[in-house]
């Protein structure tokens, strides 16, 4: 693809995706900042920055640069290492940040919510800031990790495990504001970036395994005032609120949580992320109904909060089939029309394909009836996108252990024996970000090849006690490895391009750029760039610790950077590290040696 | 005592006679921890000469043969033990050998024997030792005092049993020597060189005694030889027939051979197991393995018989009777390394003579004892071709199912997915392909076992991505006694996974099967308590349900289990033998133990063997490469090559590995799919072998 086409393409996308803004092939840094401040320009992909969680507001983890390219990226070395005192290396905690930088900043927030700024010319650490979270904190289900922090307005907005949603100034890490946005005590916890758009910091929360009612709330950017309020579960009285039953107050425990930062098209005015599984997760026989808008696509007016449409990917979902990927904007002529599309990877093993204008599938999306389970009040169909599943979806062999009920295919349904699967709970794609190249309208998901088992627990109605555990039964991984892959799908036809299966799970996300390259991390520490058209990988770095975040993509001063946070992940079992390294062809820095759980042992 | 003497130099050869002194006695003690008194060991009641049908029926009494009975069954009529109360099996004792074949090249493959209260039982580095059942002592012990510059060892140093019969215990050796011992004693009867190791040859099988004959195969087909079944009198040593599995020029097969190169004398066909014997057909049967060169077909076109075939032969004078080839030209190393079975089926209403065996390419093969004609259905259908590799036209597709999957859905990162990964994909040398099974199987060398009352047979097998690559040689003469393999092969990072599997041989199809997080690396055993014991790499020792695969019983026995079992009566009460010796090619920890259990065991099971112990250690000083080099050419070279260019086990090209701090990590804690070191070798072996690799190796 030449700069060329990229350009002509990169300016139809900007085109068609909004009104408002001026098409500025190179805006600079500043151009950023005023966008931020007023005008929505985060639209196209970022060149000397990396300003929002996703690169821009389409979440397409896509890199217009090209001076780091196939021929050279062989050539990629470390430009400067900076450690970030120790901060996530414990056990409990996951480091799954996708660096931020604006101007001559990067701003990584760690699995304990401490937030750091470093010079990009030198490595230095220009300021920190120190969550001290509070070590009794029950409701972190699964790992103490943060996924980014947001810009916008001179500050950093980082949500936080204890419920907090701060605002520290970006010029010095002081707290400007700080709110309490929801309290852990009752289970909520904040992982995902904030997303800030004009004036409004926007953030969902987590805890659908403690009983929590999933919701997403703006508050203003400015003083930290609530603005508005969306419940991933509707309220009596509101549509939806059909899907769950009435005689009983389960709702208000229903799950429906937002793990990542919404995605946004500034020229229709919404938002979109995707939700999680309803609570409690195994006992489906307490929320009959399709459990609305838990396991969906939810469209919500970004000035207001108020719903525009959904599309729910899992119907009363029992297998925890989150949505946790984060969705995808974009824009792509299908069977000759330009056309609107939103794309989710999910647990699943499927990614759904929507129009973004009104929540319809733009691929085709079947709805097939499922095997029943009438005590778990099982869904009569369930959706099934064309094209392909990008993992498995049935098991051959039953694991040592379990006989196989329906050859272990999705949607299977259990009650209280184990029942295996795949995939699992742990499998598809979890929250490690997709990326999107504009170039070619391919999605390159990173996800797991792995089996889970479920078991209800008979529980009856009763309301859970706040901030416990509320999953009506059991699962168990599988003894089998979990096994990674990673797939170039397209999306105009959901198929797969190519794709690689890997010996450990895929745990990072990808960065893809017009220079043909994507950038994904592994588990064992490397940082690897592979080749767009088809998965070869072309160059591979150790950082020293489970590369388990995307890395981002910018130039400045004329050079084309990566910056790649390796700090390893609680669930991958990767080597912890506290390291933000930056690459660049001129870089000197060679690989270090292997992470090893051993060598992590100390402090 | 016993273990300084059986260590001593000066005792080579020579057994020690422990129970003769009560001295020595009460030192051989030390090796074996018992949970009630011992009672005196009675003396050792020596094996008849076993003719006819003696060893047709399942033994009750004795293990008195490698397969349990000359059907190769590994089937126990024993009851007393079964679905109810095998939750209860505990050790009875454990002993100790002395640390024989705990070395990191060696591995324990051995099926126990028994015979009237004592236990025979071989390690990887082919000592041998009797054990009283009552007490658990040594008796006697015989060492081999195997030659160290032994280089034609392909696949870890080991041995997979010993044969008794008229008062000896036969003993095939690394070395190629066919040793008889004395049962009462543990002295060499006789010992004669059956083959030179220096020409590649090596005996890895447990010999066959029958009717005054001991029959025994060679293993080698990696080092160009030309494979053979010998018999010997039991008597004396002497040679009484031999059997070449790839024809001479003129006999019967000879044409599946080039007529203008001289391949055929280094064309393979090892024999790696035990025969079995029909002794009313007067007939031995044994499967072959991989034709040689392994990966390079060009040299040898034609069919390449008998190797990877099932091979009848007349048990008197060695002479060919039928065959029938597994696979036919085989480029994939498709052994059929498991012991044949016999049993006795109805098919169709009519009883049926039939012998099964499971291969590497995950097939069972059932046939017809008496003529060798498929007896479920097999199939000659077309597979790809690839001229250069001069690729058979057909392969054999026996209908019913594969216990392994037989094709790869999603292509592993870094290597090639051609025809969809499925078997018999043909390959060339410009790219490595990817494909299913491996080179190591389907099923490898661990045996199978049958149920009479259902027909079933259980396979141990694994589940796992292959890869091959061949390279181009000319059809010269290849040196005697060295590597002949003209390809890479390896396995994908993916890992190994195992399948446990129930086969109905009515109609060769999966009555049940189970995944494994491991490969299944050892065998099984079959009783008619309605159990099958199969071990584990990581130590277990586990009883399934028969019918459907449940555990209801698991035992740590402290090293890795890697051989299957033998299930005995001894004064009234029924025992499991069990021999914990871990296994090079499973990475599974090393021992030196021998384990009896019974219902009214007192034994609590052991802790978990092997767990790296890197930093506990001495890893500091100077590093001696020279030592390393001793290191790598015992444990390494299998895999990784002489040189590091990537060998037979799956190994990679070492040719990266530049950094001896990245080698001691990989060493001491595997990568990938290599098996972690760090139990079986010491810190100062890491060391000497990372710096060894480092710097002496090319890069």
């Amino acid at each position: 693809m030449n700069a060329q086409i990229v350009s002509a393409l990169v300016a139809l996308v900007v085109v068609s995706a909004s009104v408002r803004s001026v098409a500025a092939p190179k805006p600079s840094a500043d151009a950023v900042k005023r966008a931020n401040a007023a005008k929505p320009a985060l639209v196209e992909p970022p060149r000397d920055s990396w300003p929002t969680n996703g690169g821009n507001w389409y979440n397409q983890r896509y890199s217009p640069l090209t001076q780091i390219d196939r021929s050279n990226v062989a050539k990629l070395k470390g430009v400067w290492r900076a450690r970030l005192d120790g901060s996530g290396v414990a056990p409990q905690y996951s480091g799954e940040a996708q660096p931020l930088v604006v101007d001559d900043s990067v701003y990584i927030a760690t699995g304990a919510n401490d937030a750091f700024a470093i010079d990009l010319d030198s490595g230095a650490i220009r300021w920190r800031y120190r969550a001290n979270l509070d070590a009794a904190n029950k409701s972190v289900c699964c790992g103490w990790t943060n996924r980014g922090v947001a810009y916008g307005d001179g500050k950093i907005f980082m949500g936080q495990l204890d419920g907090k949603l701060v605002a520290l100034d970006a010029k010095t890490g002081a707290v400007v504001w700080s709110v309490q946005a929801e309290r852990w005590q009752e289970g909520f916890t904040l992982t995902a970036a904030p997303l800030y758009y004009d004036g409004l910091v926007i953030e969902g929360v987590a805890g659908a395994e403690l009983g929590v009612r999933g919701r997403v709330k703006a508050y203003s950017a400015k003083d930290g005032k609530l603005v508005w309020t969306f419940y991933t579960i509707p309220g009596r009285g509101e549509p939806g609120h059909e899907s769950w039953p009435q005689d009983n107050e389960i709702w208000q425990h229903g799950g429906g949580t937002v793990w990542q930062t919404p995605a946004l098209d500034p020229a229709l005015g919404l938002i979109y992320f995707s939700t999680g599984n309803p609570g409690p997760d195994f006992n489906g026989s307490v929320r009959k109904g399709d459990n609305l808008y838990t396991s969906s696509i939810v469209a919500v007016d970004a000035k207001t909060g108020k719903y525009r449409w959904h599309f729910q990917e899992v119907h009363h979902d029992l297998w925890d089939f989150d949505g946790p990927n984060p969705v995808v904007l974009f824009d792509l002529a299908i069977d000759g029309a330009m056309r609107r599309g939103l794309a989710q990877a999910s647990k699943t093993g499927w990614v759904y394909i929507l129009d973004r204008t009104n929540g319809q599938p733009l691929v085709g999306i079947d709805e097939r009836a499922v095997p029943q389970e009438p005590r778990q009040a099982t869904a009569a169909t369930q959706p099934y996108p064309r094209g392909d599943a990008f993992v498995p979806q049935s098991l051959e062999i039953a694991p040592e252990g379990y006989t196989l009920t329906n050859g272990g295919r999705i949607f299977t349904p259990y009650w209280t024996d184990y029942t295996v699967g795949k995939p699992g709970i742990l499998g598809g794609a979890n929250w490690p970000p997709s990326a999107y190249d504009v170039s070619t309208g391919y999605l390159y998901v990173c996800a797991q090849d792995r089996a889970s088992s479920y078991r209800a627990a008979e529980i009856d109605d009763a309301r859970p006690p706040p901030g416990e555990m509320y999953i009506g039964g059991n699962f168990g991984a599988q003894t089998l490895p979990a096994l990674g892959t990673l797939t170039a799908l397209d999306l105009r036809t959901n198929k797969i391009v190519w794709q690689q299966q890997w010996a450990d799970q895929c745990y990072s996300g990808v960065t893809v750029t017009t220079g043909g390259l994507a950038f994904v991390g592994r588990n064992d520490g490397r940082l690897t760039a592979l080749d767009v058209r088809d998965g070869k990988k072309l160059w591979e770095f150790q950082t020293g610790a489970g590369l388990n975040a995307p890395v981002s993509v910018l130039e400045r001063n004329g050079k084309q950077y990566v910056v790649a946070y390796s700090a390893g992940n609680a669930f991958a079992g990767s080597v912890k590290g506290d390291s933000v390294w930056l690459f660049a062809l001129d870089g000197t820095l060679e690989p270090v040696a292997p992470a090893s759980a051993t060598a992590s042992a100390g402090p | 005592m016993t273990r300084s003497a059986a260590r001593d130099p000066r005792a080579a050869g020579r057994a020690v006679r422990a129970a003769a002194s009560g001295a020595l006695a009460a030192l051989a003690c030390v090796g074996a921890v018992h949970s009630a008194e011992k009672a005196a060991a009675p003396p050792i009641t020596v094996a008849p000469a076993f003719v006819r049908d003696a060893l047709v029926a399942p033994p009750r009494r004795d293990w008195p043969t490698n397969g349990g009975s000359w059907l190769n069954q590994r089937f126990s009529p024993l009851t007393a033990i079964d679905r109810g109360n095998v939750g209860s099996l505990k050790g009875v004792w454990r002993t100790r050998l002395g640390g024989s074949g705990v070395g990191t090249k060696y591995s324990g493959e051995a099926q126990p024997l028994v015979y009237d209260g004592t236990i025979y039982i071989v390690t990887g580095a082919d000592d041998v030792f009797a054990l009283g059942v009552d007490s658990g002592e040594i008796l006697w012990s015989y060492k081999a005092n195997l030659d160290e510059s032994n280089d034609v060892v392909c696949c870890g140093w080991t041995s997979r049993g010993v044969a008794l019969g008229a008062g000896k215990v036969y003993v095939g050796q690394l070395d190629g020597k066919l040793v008889a011992l004395d049962q009462k004693t543990g002295k060499v009867e006789w010992s004669v060189q059956a083959e030179r190791w220096q020409d590649g040859l090596v005996i890895t099988a447990a010999p066959l005694y029958y009717d005054g004959l001991v029959i025994v195969g060679f293993a080698g087909a990696e080092f160009a030889i030309r494979g053979r079944v010998k018999a010997f009198d039991a008597k004396t040593g002497k040679l009484v027939w031999t059997f070449y599995t790839v024809p001479g020029p003129g006999e019967l097969g000879a044409d599946t051979w080039p007529q203008d190169n001289d391949v055929w004398k280094h064309g393979g066909a090892s024999v790696w197991q035990t025969p079995a014997v029909d002794p009313d057909l007067g007939l031995i049967y044994f499967s072959t393995g991989n034709p040689g060169p392994d990966y390079n077909g060009a040299v040898r076109k034609g069919d390449n018989l008998f190797t990877a075939s099932i091979v009848a032969l007349d048990a008197k004078t060695g002479k060919h009777r039928w065959h029938f080839q597994q696979v036919h030209h085989d480029i994939w190393d498709y052994d059929g390394p498991s012991p044949v079975v016999l049993f006795d089926l109805e098919y169709g209403g009519v009883l049926r003579k039939g012998i099964a065996e499971a291969s590497k390419t995950g097939w069972v093969y059932i046939l017809d004892r008496t003529n060798g004609q498929p007896l479920v259905g097999i199939d000659e259908k077309p597979v790809p071709q690839e001229p250069r590799q001069a690729t058979a036209a057909t392969q054999p597709y026996p209908h019913g199912d594969a216990f392994v999957p037989h094709e790869i859905e999603i292509p592993p990162e870094g290597v090639k997915l051609v025809n969809g990964g499925r078997i018999f994909t043909p390959y060339w040398t410009e790219e490595t392909l990817a494909m299913k099974p491996a080179i190591s199987g389907g099923v490898n060398w661990p045996p199978s076992s049958y149920e009479p009352a259902t027909g079933r047979l259980f396979v141990c097998a694994q589940d796992r991505v292959g890869t091959f690559r061949a390279e181009a040689i000319e059809p010269t003469e290849p040196p005697g006694g060295k590597r002949y393999s003209a390809g890479i092969f390896g396995a994908s990072p993916l890992g190994k996974l195992g399948v446990f599997a129930a086969m109905d041989l009515r109609t060769n199809t999966i009555v049940w099967r189970q995944h494994w997080p491991e490969e299944c690396y050892s065998g099984s055993v079959a009783t008619a308590g309605g159990l099958v014991f199969v071990g584990r790499n990581d130590g277990r020792l586990t009883a399934l349900d028969t019918r459907d695969g449940t555990k209801l019983w698991e035992f740590q026995t402290g090293a890795g289990m890697n051989s299957p079992v033998t299930v005995f009566e001894h004064r009234g009460k029924q025992y499991v033998a069990a021999y914990s010796a871990g296994n090079l090619f499973a990475g599974s920890a090393k021992g030196d133990s021998v384990w009896l259990f019974s219902l009214d065991g007192t034994l609590p099971p052991a802790q978990p063997g092997g767990g790296a112990m890197l930093f506990s250690r001495d890893l500091e000083g100077t590093a001696n490469p020279d030592a390393g080099k001793t290191v790598y050419d015992s444990a390494c070279m299998f895999c990784h090559g002489e040189r590091g260019e990537g060998g037979h086990g799956g190994g990679k090209p070492l040719i990266d590995a530049r950094s001896a701090e990245l080698v001691i990590q990989t060493v001491s804690e595997g990568r990938k799919d290599m098996p972690p070191f760090g139990a079986a070798l010491t810190g100062a072996q890491i060391r000497d072998v990372a710096a060894y690799v480092a710097t002496r190796l090319p890069h």
